[in-house]
């Protein structure tokens, strides 16, 4: 489940591949621009995949759960939602936590800042 | 055996329980221990990525845009990490610390510690106790160090001689040039040259006339005749005669006999100061020889210098040489000229010669001397000189001598005499030794024949005295003999008799004759009788012995004349003016059907120069010895006079062996001291490229043979050949550049000789070491400083001068710096001063703070270039992050 967390958190540290990918070209899903900078239309459409034909491209069997979050440990909102994926309430089992730092510009503010990149796998 | 078996299963159940369960401990373990160190990793690698990929301008955060509002942070375009960097490089630590804070300290979760270090600094740190596992990443940051600007100004100092290069042009004169009056010329002043300085430097035993483009420069010189040294003038009051951008002509004048009348080395030069960069005597891969001009006997020795491979070489002269002319360049004769009776030009050119690179001598002379000038009686003789002092002879002799001054004197008629200014010519003063009147009379243009006629007397006297043995009697005629002057060799009492002759009376030729053939009367010597005459006989002998004279013809000039040549006396007759009886004179002569061995005993001279001339062909012909004494043609008198033209050259074609300078660099040309012995140790500057060595030898009438530079034989003449009479003598010998070392003493030695077996010693007070070389005329740019700076640099030079410097050249403020041997002072922090401070240590050769180039004297401009707003190129430093 580690290892499959890491794979899942580089890929999305990534570009992706193709590099310009879309729901329906995808072969590596990746939501930075390579350089850690969150590429927003890459998250949408990441946000915007079935979980299933996310966890075949991630090539994995368990559960994701991820979310964007400001130093003030508030949510980033990814379409309307605070993350993507889902994280069962009453999960009894394993849970795999792994954070990465990303820099997130606000479309809102113009401005950009550290976040972190919280992935969670069940 | 059941039991067995089950004790069997039994412990093979437990051991595979215990390896079952010893498996999940591990898995355990494994993923206990797995994903906290996973996200240390992420986190240290994370952080310090994004630090440096976040620009502060986008960064949204109170405390950054505080920074930027109150000035603290100056590029928004920085990283974060590297806006900490320049926080902590300025020593602004808090900035740092507390920007490292803000940027992290939310985004990474409390349980795990972590801290920034730049350098040897931890910027900042989370106080949480350090683990055993540590994760670390790093990045480098460039452009910062601590305690240095991030940006600042760079500068490089640079010199340029082309504001007004101080340069020097020189002409030199040959190991030995002569004899006679000699003419060289200097072609590459410039234009604009501004000349601060002359100076005429040479050997030589005779007392000169030093004219420059026709002009006398200052009275008559006079060496001090000593043997392998030189005399120097100053004659830089003779500036006015120069003529810039062309060529200019100067002339030794000698003003005594010719056997000695030569230079034994030397040189004019001419300093001044130019806007031009190059002289035409830079390195180019041609040079011309110029031979000197010669208006006397043609008898040079010399050499020419090829700085590089000899490829061609172009001859052309142009002599007047009634005999034969040879010209050796090494040991090889190149040419051998017929004598003509005509000027000749003559042409040889060569795609190669026998001859290396290096000094190479040069012989220019004239085939078999001593068989040429031997030609007379070659014994002493005895000699009477006849001299017309009628009233004629107070006529014009139709010279041009601009103060001769010509009167009409009460009594004494008509008179002339030389003046010192054409204002003693009036009838308040006695320029003639009498009272005098009618000075309107005077001609300027004028020189009497009397006059003339003493003058030309002297030489002759001069010349036929010089050979041992000879004597001179004198007789002067005019209505009768007025006096004469038993045989002697005492010049003063000869001369003092000349001095006293004064025109008046008719002309009684015969008794001049016939009282001559009297005084020689008792000679058992070879015995001449030289008589001149200016008029027609108007008085006659009696008789063979008479010389009081008488109107009736019974024995006349030719009859006398013949008479005496019948007694065994060589008659010369010469006939002055046009008024003179040529024909009665002629006749007077002894001929070549006589029984003497001369082809020609009677002469016309019809101006000062041809008596003067007339009166030294027949002195070589009553006792010329002529014989080589070491260089110089040691003679009584020449038969005939021979010219070398001063366009005559060689123009040599080859691949210098250095390269001419780079850019950046800058030619400069140092001289030693005088040498004050014969193996002189010369220091060449470390920071200084040899590219042309010269040494120059006075060996006066010797030849410099050997030169030597560190243990290599530079010159040697006796490789040329052992009998150095036929071989050239180069008073400037040119050293191999790459045999001089920089930063050492190199060690010389010298030698003159008459042979290869017979040395002389060495010119030892007056020779030098001339180096060309080059010098880096830029320093780099200085590393990236706060300040620009400028000063007035206050700089001692090696000669003991100081001077101030404007660096950069535009300067206008009131800083001060120093770079003298007690005191060097400059703002380390300025561009400008690091870098003029680099460059005088450049020029520090020996590093005693003194710059050896002076700046100043030689009008050298320091330019500058600054850059500034440059980033700094101190680091790169390393930025790390560790968390735990």
């Amino acid at each position: 489940m580690v290892l499959d967390a890491k794979t899942i958190s580089n890929s999305l540290m990534s570009e992706g591949y193709p590099t310009d990918w879309n729901i329906t070209t995808v072969q590596k899903i990746g939501i930075t621009n390579g350089n850690y900078r969150i590429n927003q239309t890459k998250l949408e459409n990441f946000a915007n995949m079935t979980v299933a034909n996310a966890r075949s491209i991630f090539d994995t069997r368990f559960n994701y759960y991820i979310q964007l979050k400001k130093q003030d440990n508030s949510t980033i909102l990814i379409n309307g939602n605070n993350s993507i994926g889902t994280l069962t309430t009453n999960t009894t089992g394993k849970l795999v936590q792994i954070t990465r730092l990303v820099i997130y510009d606000s479309n809102i503010t113009n401005k950009s800042s550290i976040i972190r990149l919280v992935i969670q796998l069940w | 055996m059941v039991g067995k078996k089950a004790i069997f299963f039994t412990i093979d159940a437990i051991l595979a329980v215990s390896i079952l369960l010893g498996t999940l401990m591990v898995i355990t373990t494994f993923y206990i221990n797995t994903q906290p160190r996973v996200n240390m990793d992420y986190i240290a690698t994370d952080m310090i990525s994004v630090l440096a990929e976040l620009r502060v301008g986008e960064t949204n955060n109170t405390l950054i845009n505080q920074l930027i509002t109150n000035g603290n942070i100056t590029h928004t375009e920085n990283s974060v990490l590297e806006q900490i960097g320049e926080f902590w490089a300025e020593g602004k630590t808090e900035l740092a610390h507390n920007l490292t804070r803000e940027m992290t300290e939310g985004i990474i979760q409390q349980n795990y510690g972590y801290d920034l270090t730049l350098g040897d600094d931890i910027i900042y740190e989370r106080n949480i106790t350090k683990k055993d596992i540590i994760s670390t990443s790093n990045k480098i940051i460039s452009g910062i160090e601590k305690s240095k600007p991030i940006e600042g100004t760079v500068a490089q100092t640079y010199l340029l001689s082309i504001q007004k290069k101080k340069t020097e042009s020189y002409t030199y004169f040959g190991g030995f040039e002569g004899q006679g009056n000699i003419t060289k010329y200097i072609f590459d002043i410039p234009p604009d040259a501004n000349i601060t300085e002359m100076t005429l430097e040479l050997n030589g035993e005779e007392p000169f006339d030093f004219y420059i483009n026709g002009t006398q420069c200052g009275t008559t010189r006079t060496p001090t005749n000593k043997t392998l040294e030189a005399d120097l003038w100053d004659i830089t009051t003779c500036n006015n005669s120069i003529l810039k951008g062309t060529e200019n002509k100067f002339e030794i004048r000698f003003t005594d006999e010719i056997t000695n009348a030569y230079v034994g080395g030397g040189y004019v030069k001419i300093k001044y100061t130019t806007n031009q960069t190059m002289s035409t005597s830079e390195i180019t891969g041609k040079e011309k020889y110029w031979f000197p001009g010669i208006d006397g006997l043609i008898n040079l020795y010399s050499g020419i210098n090829i700085p590089g491979t000899l490829t061609a070489w172009r001859l052309n002269l142009t002599i007047y040489n009634k005999y034969t002319t040879f010209l050796v360049i090494g040991n090889e004769t190149v040419m051998n000229v017929s004598g003509s009776n005509q000027t000749q030009s003559v042409w040889r050119e060569r795609n190669n010669l026998n001859i290396s690179s290096g000094t190479i001598p040069l012989r220019l002379g004239i085939v078999n001397v001593s068989q040429i000038f031997e030609n007379g009686t070659g014994t002493p003789g005895d000699t009477i000189l006849s001299i017309d002092t009628s009233g004629s002879m107070d006529g014009c002799a139709g010279v041009v001598p601009p103060t001769m001054c010509h009167y009409r004197c009460s009594p004494g008629g008509q008179k002339s005499c030389m003046v010192n200014n054409i204002s003693d010519c009036n009838d308040t003063k006695t320029p003639c030794g009498g009272y005098c009147k009618n000075p309107h009379n005077y001609q300027l243009d004028c020189q009497s024949k009397i006059d003339a006629t003493k003058q030309a007397s002297k030489t002759f006297i001069d010349i036929v005295l010089n050979h041992t043995g000879n004597t001179i009697g004198l007789n002067s005629y005019s209505t009768s003999v007025n006096n004469y002057l038993a045989l002697t060799t005492d010049k003063p009492t000869l001369y003092n008799r000349i001095n006293s002759y004064t025109a008046n009376g008719n002309t009684c030729m015969c008794c001049g004759i016939n009282i001559a053939r009297n005084q020689l009367n008792g000679s058992t010597k070879p015995k001449a009788i030289v008589i001149m005459s200016d008029g027609q006989e108007n008085q006659y002998c009696s008789n063979y012995n008479d010389y009081t004279g008488n109107t009736t013809e019974h024995i006349g000039a030719i009859l006398s004349g013949q008479y005496a040549c019948n007694n065994s006396i060589d008659v010369y007759t010469i006939a002055f003016g046009d008024d003179a009886d040529y024909n009665t004179l002629s006749q007077a002569a002894c001929h070549a059907n006589d029984s003497s061995n001369h082809t020609n005993m009677s002469f016309k001279a019809s101006n000062v120069a041809e008596l003067t001339q007339r009166f030294i062909e027949i002195a070589g012909q009553i006792g010329i010895k002529a014989n080589y004494s070491a260089q110089i043609i040691d003679v009584s008198g020449p038969a005939e006079f021979t010219k070398l033209y001063p366009n005559s050259s060689i123009e040599f074609y080859f691949i210098p062996l250095v390269d001419p300078p780079k850019e950046g660099e800058i030619s400069i040309n140092i001289a030693s001291d005088t040498f004050k012995n014969c193996s002189p140790s010369i220091y060449l500057y470390k920071d200084i490229t040899a590219t042309d060595v010269k040494l120059t030898s006075y060996s006066s009438t010797h030849w410099t043979d050997l030169v030597t530079t560190n243990g290599v034989i530079v010159w040697n003449l006796s490789k040329y050949g052992t009998d150095y009479s036929e071989l050239g003598d180069p008073f400037v010998i040119q050293i191999p550049p790459n045999i001089i070392q920089s930063g050492v003493y190199n060690n010389i030695t010298l030698q003159t000789g008459d042979s290869s077996t017979n040395h002389t010693g060495c010119s030892a007070n007056n020779s030098l070491l001339v180096f060309r070389g080059t010098i880096k005329a830029n320093v780099a740019y200085t590393s990236v400083l706060p300040e620009v700076g400028g000063c007035d640099w206050y700089v001692e030079f090696e000669d003991g001068t100081f001077g101030t410097i404007k660096i950069p050249s535009d300067y206008n403020k009131t800083n001060q710096c120093n770079f003298t041997s007690t005191n060097v002072y400059y703002n380390p922090n300025a561009t400008l001063d690091v870098a003029a401070l680099t460059l005088l240590d450049q020029l520090d050769f020996d590093d005693n703070n003194k710059s050896d180039v002076n700046i100043a004297a030689l009008d050298m401009y320091v330019g500058s270039f600054l850059v500034p707003e440059v980033p700094s190129m101190w680091g790169p430093s390393v930025a790390e992050v560790k968390v735990w």
